[in-house]
Parts: structure tokens; C-alpha cells; sequence
């Protein structure tokens, strides 16, 4: 076998392990990047199980907050009509209503605080996002300029090789120049 | 007083706290890159092996070519060599030596090739074109020699055929004639087989027959014939006579030809054509005159020259004298046999015979040839009568005036023997000797110059002279003249005027040659016609076709259209000297 059927057939099975090395490795970059995908969608989960208890906690709050208005809208005015028929419905005292003044509005600043964390935790899940996805932007951006990079590389070393067979064929370079 | 009452107006919000987050990592990105990564070590490794596959690509097609190169060469001195082989049926049956030989080329070939098997599959691609190529040329060429092996065979048989059947059977001409039929059956047998085969055409073959018929006809007819042409005209009539046999008539018994051993003769006549036949007889007539002519001229030539021997012997008979001594050779010069005619006491010193001894000689030879004549017996009478009166003919000193005059004629070449003898008494005997020599050497000098102004005129030559197709109308020319030119020198030396002067002898040889030009000129357009005639007989086969106004330019178109001119090329250059030789060089036009 002449020297340069050896080094055809080395560059072929250099070429194929190059090949399949790359293959394993872009495999791993894929399986990497599943991963990531995956953890963020099992975060939804828990987000959503998260929304789940808060929907429902919201829900006996409004279910009590309904009971209240019931009572003071409806039951109150029921009273008042028996008390002008002459029945004695009167009860509660000034500082009755104050209390329930005072709860009423520590109810409002409680619904504020918790529409205030709702939206915070919002926003903090919208700043998580932009970072990631800064973060995903750069290492893509990285990744293409890599791709590049070695493209550009492939096709100056193609052309060196194009050139050094030319080069032969022709004779050589003082046969190209002469 | 009334306390204001609060009522709060808030509302927990529905909005779910926290939101999915929608950024997902794009894995064919990152796996690309990985990609992209080692392409550059794969576009290195990759563009190394392209220039090793270019180098190793380049390596074998150069031992592609070095391969094919060689077996080229290899086959074609195979094919070179095996068409000048002498085993014409070896090559391609038999030992088959084209296969024995090819193959070993091709499997050396194949061996310097390598292993690479689509180097080796392009090399016996083309290495199957070129052997099929030269394959096919040798087979031409084989077949071609095969072909002109057997057509040697055949004409060395034919010619054969002809030398066997050409006795004329003198003896035994029934054992000639089932000879005859013998042979030309066995030689229609093989014909017909050939014809069966493809390998002759019957038109060939056939008109092949009557030629060969014809020769044999003409050598029999020749041979039987011979020198008598009135057995020519017999043997014409005894074909008329078998043609009213054959037609049923009757032919009485005295009207029939006396052929004594001419039957075989007649038999091969009978067998030809009848306007052949007639040919054949025309032409044997033709020789039979020219031999009789010939013996004729034979007989005549041999009487001149005993004659010449005698007018040499009588004339001579005076030169001697009596008291003088001579040797033998000088008798010898004139006389043939001298020795047998001297007296037998002269034998003791043939260096000094008395010249009464030489006169005796001459007088005995011509008494032995029966040529002494009344008058040359009284000259002899004459003569001793004066000798023995001691007269001398001679003078001491020539008369200057007859000498100068003698000379002066000798000089012009118009000295005759008459001028001589009459002006004998005038002249020393030295003197009378020098010019009696004079005649006889001037005249052999002018006849040979006539000679040799008639072989110039008629350009005989006597190489071509061999050669019986040849330069007939020089040869039948020149003969003439000279037999004529010899034939009148002879006459004269027996007249008594003496030998012929040198002008008479141009002037007769002038005349001579003029009355032939002629029948030179008839009998050059003659042979002309005939062997452009037998060229195109001959190479038929080969398509000639000469023509008789230009048969050279015809030569040269026919060589120049031929595929393979080697195996013509002396028949070619032969035709074209002996044209030019025997007609055009001689002015020759048709």
C-alpha cells in the first residue's frame, strides 16, 4: 500500500471518529439543554400547585367576606324593618361598629398587601424570565459565533487544501508563476 | 349621632400569583455549535485524505498508463512478430500463440498494476479494446498470407502440372493422354471442393483451367511441332477432321492426317476452345518458322565461315614464302586443325616450319576440303613457276605514290582487297602484308561498330535478352540486321572483290536498320499491348487495370489506392521499370 492510500484511509477513519466524538458531544449540549427546558416546566408545577393553594385560600376568605356582607346588608336591613314593626331587633353598640370598622379596614390593607405580593411575585417571576432568558440569548449568541468561527476556519482550511491540490496538479508553484 | 361606617371597597385579586416562565433553551443551537466545533478538525482531516486520494488517484493512473503503455507495445510487437511468423496456422489455431502471448502480456501488466481493483478494471477494459483491435488487424494480415501461401501452393502445382503434361508423349501418347485426364480430373476434384468451401470462385477457376490447358497445348504443341511447320498445318487439319468425326460424318481413311505420336498433341488441342486451339497452332507455326529460319541461318553461317576459312588459306597461301621460317600459331589463326594438315618432318620445330612446309599445309587442307579451284591451281603454278625463276612479286621499297594512296584509302575506310592485289608489285611485301592485315582488322573493327550502332538503335540488351517475355522486338530486330550485316561481310570475303571496306560496311548497316525500323515499330506496339495485357492478367486479383495510352499513371493510382502496398511493392516497382526499360525509354509512344 503506497503512502498516500494510508493517509486516505487514516484521514477517513480519523474523519468518522471526529464525526461520531462531535455527535456524542452535540448529544450532550441537546440532553443539556432538555434538562434545563424540563426543570423550568416542572417549576409551572409547582407554581401552579402554589396558585392552587392561594386560589383556594382566597376563596374561604371571599366565602367569609360574602357571609359578612350578607349579614350586614341583608340581615341588618330585615332588622330594621321588624324594629319599625315594633319589634325590639336593636343590638350592637358604637363601639361595635367601630370594630368592625376597624376589621373592615384591616381587611382592605390584608386584600391590598395580597394583590400587592401577587403582583410582586409577578414581577419577580417576569425578571426571572428576562434573565434567563438574557442569559439563554448569550450563550445561543455564543454558540452561533462559535459555529462561525469554526465555519470560517473549515472553509480557509478547504481552500487551503483546494489550493495545495491545484498546486500539485499544475506542477507546482513555479509552474503556476512562471 | 350616627358613626360612620367603613365599608371596604378592596377586592382580593384573581390573578394567580407567579407566571410561567416561556424561555426554553434551544438544544439544536448548543448541539450545532458542538458541530461546528470539530468540523474544523474534520475539514483538516478531511482536505488531507482529498490531497492523499489525489496523490494516490495520480500514482495509479500513472501506472494505469505505464501499464497500458506497456501491454501496447507489447501487443504490438507480439503482432509484428507473429505475422512474419512461418506459423501461419499457430497463430489463432493450433498453439494459438496470439492467446499464449497476450495473456502473458496482460498478466504482467496486471501484476505491476497492483491490487487496486478499479485500476485494474479500467486497465482490462482497454486493455480488451486494444487486443481486439491488433486482433483483428493480425487476422487480416494471416489470412492474407494464408491466402497467398495457398495461392503459391496452387501455381508451384500448376506449374508442376504443366512440366508433367508437357511431353509431348511421342512414344506412348495413349499413356500421355490418360495421364493428361488423370491429373485434370484430380485437379477438378480439389477445384470443386474449394468452390464448396467459399474459398474459390468458380469463374476464376474455370477461366484458371483454360489457361493452364492452354499452356500445357502450347508446350506440347511446341515440343511435337518443333522446326517443321508443315506439321503445324497437319495437325490444323487434323482438327478440322475430328470436328466432322465428332459430327458424325464420314471421313475417308485416306483423308486422314498421319500424326505419327501426334495423338496427345491433338488431345490437349481438342481440349481447348477452337479459336484457342488455332492461337495455339498459329503460334507454334510462328516458332516453327522462326527455328527453321534460324537453322537455315545456322547452316549458312557455318558454310561462310568455311568459306571465310578458305579465301583466309588461299589468300594466305601467298604470304608465305619459301625460304622463310613461321611458327604454328600463326598457321593456327586461319586454320583450324593446322597441326593435322603440316608434313610430318615439319613436326620437329613447329616454332620454325619452312614456309614451303606452311604452303603444303594450306594446300593439303584445301585439297581435304575440296576448294581448290582451276584458278587458284594456276595461281599456285603461277607462283612456283616465278619463285623458281627467283621472281619476287614484292620490291624491295614501296612506290611512295601507290603507298600514299593505299594509306589515303586505309584512312577513309574505303581501302579494298582489289586495290591491294592490283598494287601488289608496287609494294614492299612488308608493305603488302600491313595492308592485306589492314582489310581484315578494319573490317572486323567496322562490322563490330555496326554491331553495336544497331544494338543502339533497337536498344538490345542482352540481360533482358534472356528473357523471353522480353524486349522481343529489340532482339528480333537487332538479329536481323546483324545476320544480314554477317551474312553480307561473308559473301564478299568469298567474292573475289575481297573483304567489305568500313563504308560499305556503315552504309549496308544504315540501310539495314532502316528497312527494319518498321517492323520494329509494329512488333514494339506489339509486345506492348501484349504485356499490358499480362499485367492485367496477372494482378487481376488486385484490381489493376492498366490502360494502353497511360498504363503509368494507371500503375501509380492503383498502388496509391492499395491497403496494404507492402505486399505489392516489387510487383509494383517491377511493372514500372520494365515499362519504362522495354518501351518508354525507347521512345515508345501508343
Amino acid at each position: 500500500m503506497s503512502i498516500f492510500a494510508a493517509i486516505s484511509l487514516g484521514a477517513q477513519l480519523i474523519g468518522g471518529f471526529q464525526s461520531r466524538s462531535a455527535a456524542n458531544r452535540a448529544s450532550k449540549k441537546a440532553q443539556q439543554a432538555a434538562e434545563f427546558n424540563a426543570s423550568i416546566i416542572e417549576r409551572d408545577i409547582d407554581l401552579l400547585e402554589r396558585q392552587r393553594g392561594i386560589i383556594n385560600a382566597n376563596f374561604l376568605v371571599q366565602q367569609e367576606r360574602a357571609e359578612q356582607e350578607f349579614e350586614r346588608d341583608v340581615q341588618a336591613v330585615a332588622r330594621s324593618g321588624f324594629a319599625y314593626g315594633g319589634f325590639d331587633m336593636s343590638q350592637g353598640t358604637p363601639m361595635e361598629v367601630l370594630r368592625n370598622n376597624a376589621r373592615e379596614f384591616e381587611y382592605q390593607k390584608s386584600v391590598e398587601r395580597f394583590n400587592n405580593q401577587i403582583t410582586n411575585l409577578q414581577i419577580t417571576d417576569a425578571q426571572e424570565e428576562a434573565e434567563l432568558n438574557a442569559q439563554l440569548a448569550r450563550m445561543e449568541g455564543g454558540a452561533t459565533a462559535a459555529g462561525l468561527r469554526a465555519q470560517g476556519t473549515r472553509s480557509l482550511i478547504s481552500s487551503l487544501g483546494q489550493a495545495a491540490q491545484f498546486t500539485y496538479q499544475a506542477g507546482g508553484l513555479k509552474e503556476i508563476f512562471k | 349621632m350616627r358613626i360612620p361606617v367603613f365599608r371596604t371597597r378592596a377586592a382580593a385579586t384573581q390573578e394567580a400569583p407567579g407566571r410561567s416562565i416561556q424561555a426554553r433553551m434551544r438544544g439544536d443551537v448548543l448541539a450545532q455549535a458542538e458541530l461546528q466545533k470539530v468540523s474544523v478538525g474534520q475539514e483538516m482531516v478531511a482536505q488531507i485524505g482529498e490531497y492523499a486520494k489525489m496523490r494516490y488517484k495520480e500514482a495509479e493512473e500513472l501506472k494505469l498508463n505505464e501499464a497500458l503503455l506497456s501491454a501496447e507495445e507489447g501487443i504490438r510487437t507480439a503482432s509484428r512478430d507473429l505475422s512474419r511468423s512461418s506459423q501461419l496456422y499457430n497463430i489463432f489455431e493450433g498453439e494459438n500463440l496470439w492467446d499464449q502471448q497476450t495473456s502473458a502480456i496482460r498478466d504482467q501488466a496486471l501484476d505491476a498494476l497492483g491490487g487496486n481493483r478499479f485500476t485494474r478494471q479500467k486497465f482490462l477494459e482497454r486493455y480488451g479494446q486494444m487486443e481486439v483491435t491488433s486482433r483483428f488487424q493480425l487476422r487480416g494480415v494471416v489470412d492474407r498470407k494464408i491466402e497467398a501461401a495457398k495461392q503459391a501452393a496452387i501455381t508451384a502445382r500448376n506449374e508442376q502440372m504443366v512440366v508433367d503434361l508437357s511431353d509431348p508423349g511421342l512414344t506412348d501418347p495413349a499413356a500421355m493422354i490418360e495421364k493428361y485426364n488423370a491429373t485434370l480430373a484430380g485437379m477438378t476434384v480439389d477445384q470443386a471442393r474449394s468452390v464448396k468451401n467459399g474459398t474459390a470462385n468458380p469463374t476464376v477457376v474455370q477461366a484458371a483451367n483454360l489457361k493452364l490447358k492452354k499452356r500445357i497445348a502450347e508446350n506440347v504443341a511446341s515440343a511435337y511441332i518443333g522446326s517443321d511447320p508443315i506439321l503445324a498445318a497437319t495437325m490444323l487439319g487434323a482438327l478440322e477432321i475430328q470436328d466432322q468425326i465428332d459430327l458424325g460424318e464420314d471421313v475417308p481413311k485416306d483423308e486422314m492426317p498421319a500424326l505419327r505420336g501426334g495423338s496427345y498433341a491433338l488431345y490437349t488441342l481438342q481440349n481447348l476452345p477452337r479459336d484457342e486451339a488455332i492461337n495455339v497452332l498459329a503460334d507454334a507455326l510462328t516458332n516453327a518458322n522462326k527455328f527453321a529460319a534460324l537453322e537455315e541461318k545456322m547452316r549458312q553461317r557455318a558454310e561462310a565461315a568455311e568459306k571465310d576459312v578458305i579465301q583466309n588459306a588461299k589468300n594466305r597461301y601467298f604470304y608465305y614464302q619459301p625460304d622463310e621460317t613461321y611458327s604454328i600459331i600463326d598457321l593456327n589463326r586461319f586454320l583450324p586443325n593446322a597441326l593435322k594438315y603440316l608434313p610430318k618432318e615439319a613436326f620437329a620445330d613447329v616454332e620454325n616450319i619452312k614456309g614451303t612446309d606452311m604452303r603444303t599445309a594450306i594446300e593439303t587442307y584445301l585439297d581435304a576440303s575440296n576448294a581448290i579451284t582451276p584458278d587458284f591451281r594456276e595461281k599456285i603454278n603461277k607462283l612456283d613457276e616465278e619463285e623458281n625463276v627467283s621472281f619476287s612479286p614484292y620490291r624491295e621499297k614501296s612506290d611512295p605514290k601507290t603507298y600514299d594512296e593505299l594509306f589515303a584509302y586505309k584512312n577513309i575506310g574505303d581501302l579494298r582487297y582489289t586495290d591491294v592485289e592490283d598494287a601488289k608489285r608496287e609494294l614492299s611485301r612488308e608493305d603488302y602484308v600491313y595492308f592485306i592485315n589492314s582489310l581484315e582488322t578494319e573490317e572486323e573493327e567496322a562490322v563490330s561498330a555496326a554491331k553495336r550502332y544497331a544494338q543502339a538503335t533497337f536498344q538490345y540488351d542482352e540481360q533482358t535478352a534472356l528473357d523471353p517475355d522480353m524486349g522481343r522486338a529489340s532482339k528480333a530486330a537487332f538479329y536481323s540486321v546483324v545476320a544480314e550485316l554477317e551474312r553480307a561481310v561473308a559473301d564478299r570475303r568469298l567474292s573475289a572483290q575481297g573483304p567489305m571496306t568500313p563504308t560499305e560496311i556503315n552504309q549496308l548497316t544504315r540501310n539495314l536498320i532502316t528497312d527494319q525500323k518498321d517492323f520494329f515499330d509494329q512488333q514494339l506496339r506489339q509486345d506492348y499491348i501484349g504485356t499490358i495485357d499480362r499485367y492485367n492478367d496477372l494482378y487481376g486479383g488486385t484490381n489493376i487495370n492498366l490502360s494502353y495510352e497511360n498504363p503509368l499513371a494507371d500503375l501509380d493510382t492503383w498502388y496509391s489506392g492499395l491497403a496494404d502496398q507492402k505486399t505489392q511493392e516489387a510487383n509494383y516497382a517491377r511493372i514500372k521499370s520494365t515499362l519504362k526499360r522495354e518501351y518508354f525509354d525507347k521512345g515508345f509512344k501508343f
